[in-house]
């Protein structure tokens, strides 16, 4: 039993806004309030499923027994329930001293569209949305398993975002499942948005490099890793979701590796390792070779160096940190740029002033070469936290080879391998290599016994 | 402040740079380096610097030509590190060429600043050069895009492949010079016109130039020395005469000392080849009398080298180590050696198969 007075009570504060509607309904001797956020909630269920009933309801029914026999509505017993349920998108109904509240949220957020950040040729093209329910929709026709396992929780005290921890009951590992619980429960803040930011808050160490969690839009990623025993964290209102526990080779491998034949697609994560060495390696073998050990060229090609920076007149790091930041400026525009506006910033940056940059003698053309590639290599990392982090890695190798050559870059070599080799991902080794892993897909490793 | 403080630092540091930091710009690269028998003192060094252009094309090949005279190497190279206004690079030397004056007489003292400097490349070629190493390194071909390129790509085996030329290394000389049973040799380069004429090599025992082998001597040698086939012989054979492309060659030697009888070198060689240039063979002949033509010529030639050299006590192909290395005696193993081999006899022994008469029928 709750009284009007009470529940005018509670929504009073909610009344100020505009958005906030109340209504009386009234139709013979029934009477009934209604209270609503208009922005939030679909008015077509109000008409539908209150006003319609209340209208063709027989003699002999309370309106009361109508709503209680209405599939999502729920009568509420305790008043302070009320502004929450309301701030869902229900509708709250009083009826002779009963509160029934109807869920009539209004989503616009359920379109499927197709895969941009992880675009694949061969897999499928639809990604994850922004609406966690579709979210969940997508994932469980993907992965139709009894034991898949989603538990809500919600975080953030203002935005109380809400947060499904998904899992294959049985092939999940206990312990991380655990681990990962608890470090969502120490989780206190106002507001959560991203999953970045609550990569950051699960993990304790404040200074780290490299991502501990796998930012994936696709379900079919999603579906692989949680038939490995993985943990998937969807949140609401955000078009990926994140994989826990993830290791270095996640990051560097693409779903369209299972597409294509063994050779194929074994030659193109190799490919792509090389790749991640050359990116975080070139600009600072460029320096060592150019200034510390020339002989390790060919002396045609020393010579014809030589020549191009022959009228560079700094020496050859401040040359490289003049083309890095030019390279890491345009990145950073043309990723926040309009499309219309883009094209033209990478003309200008690209063409015209790598062009300019070596005949007006600043930088030679060998470094306009290895610009580009390190800029080009580096995008063939296909999970994009990983690429941001290579982006940044090679700086300390460009610090050490300036300062001791090629010995330098074996030295940051063989500390970088060491960093990954520390790392750890809830409590599963970072930098792991995979033999004799159970497969999921029965293609890339064989289980052995 | 203290975050502040660190990147004013961080700023100060990436200003600076290691010790060993030179650009390559600021570097001389020394592409060859020429060692004479000084006038007045002990040597005359030339060093060939290359001077670098952005833009490499063919007859283009600029150099800069440095020399001086010390008492030793290191002294030359000393003073002429003043008359330049870059640093001396002698990593990308990639050829020595000795005068042959100078290889007359205690080849092994003057190597010796080769293989301690830091920064030489043990892997370079040596040469000798006729008549002075001055010479040949004055001299730039026309087809060169960058200077010396013709003498680099002469010796090592991605430009010509003549079978003329033999390459040797600085390493393999070094070693030659110390070990007791394989004689160092060298490739002889000799200017004409304006080429290089590359068709002779010295052969040195541990000291000096003893034997200078002429073209076709050359040939065999290489092809003994480094099992190499693509080579022509001339045979001459009444009534055959015709010139043999050996397309494969093998071979394998041994040492037999018997306990009554002179010792004796055993060498069977195979050789797979192609009739070339000839108007005396056919077809349909019997290819049995080609062939044996083919074998004696060749038995006679590499007996005239092998004999040549065991007349001068020379073994650049490395018989008195082989035959160390198959007997147990000690150091008693060099003093016999050096008995066996003046008296040494050879029996080679060749095996021609004619895979064609290059004729198409």
């Amino acid at each position: 039993m709750i009284t009007i007075g009470e529940l005018s009570r509670t929504v009073k504060k909610a009344m100020d806004s505009s958005d906030f509607k109340t209504a009386r309904l009234q139709h013979k001797h029934e009477e009934l309030l209604v209270y609503y956020y208009e922005s939030l909630c679909d008015l077509k269920v109000l008409r539908e499923r209150i006003s319609a009933p209340l209208v063709k309801r027989s003699e002999e029914q309370t309106f009361t027994e109508v709503l209680q026999s209405e599939l999502g509505c729920e009568e509420v017993h305790d008043v302070s329930e009320v502004v929450e349920k309301l701030l869902r998108g229900c509708i709250v109904i009083y009826v002779k001293d009963h509160v029934f509240v109807l869920q009539a949220l209004k989503v616009l957020t359920d379109q499927v569209r197709e895969a941009t950040v992880e675009a694949s040729i061969e897999g499928p093209h639809y990604c994850l949305t922004e609406n966690l329910h579709m979210n969940l929709n997508l994932i469980r026709q993907r992965y139709p398993s009894k034991d898949l396992t989603a538990k809500e929780k919600v975080l953030g005290r203002i935005s109380n975002t809400k947060l499904i921890l998904l899992y294959h009951e049985g092939l999940v590992q206990a312990e991380v499942l655990a681990h990962i619980e608890q470090q969502l429960s120490r989780i206190d803040v106002d507001l959560i948005q991203s999953h970045g930011q609550l990569e950051a808050l699960m993990t304790k160490k404040k200074y780290r490099l490299f991502p501990l969690m796998l930012n994936t839009e696709r379900p079919d990623r999603i579906a692989l890793n949680l038939a490995q025993g993985k943990v998937v964290i969807l949140l609401d209102g955000i078009p990926s979701a994140l994989i826990a526990p993830a290791v270095f080779y996640d990051f560097i491998s693409a779903v369209d590796d299972t597409t294509q034949s063994f050779f194929v697609s074994h030659s193109i994560v190799l490919l792509r390792y090389m790749a991640l060495l050359i990116t975080i390696t070139l600009p600072a073998l460029y320096i060592a070779i150019v200034s510390y050990n020339p002989e390790i060229f060919r002396v045609q090609l020393a010579v014809s160096i030589a020549g191009s920076r022959a009228s560079v007149p700094y020496p050859s790091f401040v040359e490289v940190f003049i083309m890095m930041f030019i390279i890491e400026t345009l990145i950073e525009a043309s990723i926040r740029l309009p499309k219309y506006i883009g094209q033209a910033a990478t003309t200008v940056g690209g063409l015209i002033l790598g062009q300019a940059a070596q005949q007006a003698g600043l930088v030679s053309s060998i470094m306009i070469i290895v610009t580009s590639m390190v800029a080009i290599v580096n995008f063939v990392i296909p999970i994009n936290a990983m690429s941001y982090a290579m982006r940044v890695v090679k700086y300390p190798f460009i610090l050490l080879s300036m300062f001791f050559g090629i010995t330098g870059i074996i030295v940051a070599l063989f500390c970088f391998s060491m960093y990954l080799a520390n790392m750890e991902s809830f409590g599963q080794p970072y930098f792991k290599l995979f033999v004799g892993e159970k497969s999921a897909t029965g293609y890339k490793h064989k289980e052995t016994s | 402040m203290k975050k502040l403080m660190i990147i004013m630092l961080f700023l100060l540091l990436i200003n600076i740079s290691g010790c060993g930091f030179k650009d390559i710009d600021k570097r001389f690269l020394v592409v060859a380096i020429g060692v004479d028998k000084g006038e007045v003192k002990k040597y005359n060094v030339t060093l060939k610097l290359i001077i670098p252009t952005a833009l490499v094309s063919p007859g283009q090949s600029k150099y800069q030509l440095i020399h001086y005279e010390g008492d030793s190497i290191s002294e030359a190279i000393e003073y002429l590190r003043s008359e330049i206004d870059k640093q001396l690079d002698l990593g990308h030397a990639k050829i020595t060429i000795i005068g042959e004056a100078l290889a007359q007489d205690q080849i092994s003292n003057h190597f010796d600043w080769f293989i301690r400097r830091r920064g030489i490349q043990r892997i370079e070629y040596v040469a000798l050069g006729q008549p002075s190493a001055k010479d040949i390194l004055s001299l730039s071909q026309q087809s060169e895009r960058l200077a010396g390129n013709s003498l680099i790509l002469s010796f090592g085996h991605e430009g010509t492949e003549s079978s003329f030329i033999v390459t040797e290394y600085l390493y393999d000389f070094y070693e030659r010079l110390l070990e007791k049973g394989k004689d160092p040799f060298m490739p002889v380069i000799r200017v004409r016109g304006d080429t290089y004429e590359i068709n002779k090599a010295a052969l040195f025992d541990k000291e000096q130039v003893k034997l200078m082998l002429d073209p076709n001597d050359t040939r065999m040698f290489k092809a003994l020395l480094m099992k190499k086939s693509n080579f022509e012989v001339r045979v001459k054979e009444d009534p055959l005469e015709y010139t043999l492309s050996v397309q494969h060659l093998r071979y394998h030697f041994k040492i037999v000392t018997p306990s009554n009888g002179d010792p004796y070198l055993q060498l069977d060689m195979k050789v797979k080849g192609i009739a070339e240039e000839s108007d005396t063979i056919q077809f349909h002949e019997s290819w049995n009398e080609i062939e044996r033509a083919a074998e004696q010529s060749l038995e006679r030639s590499i007996k005239q080298l092998l004999e040549k050299m065991s007349a001068q006590q020379l073994d650049p192909l490395g018989f008195g180590l082989r035959y160390m290395a198959t007997r147990h005696d000690g150091e008693k193993e060099w003093e016999d050696w050096q008995s066996i081999y003046p008296k040494l006899q050879f029996r080679v022994n060749v095996k021609v198969t004619l895979e064609g008469t290059g004729e198409i029928n």
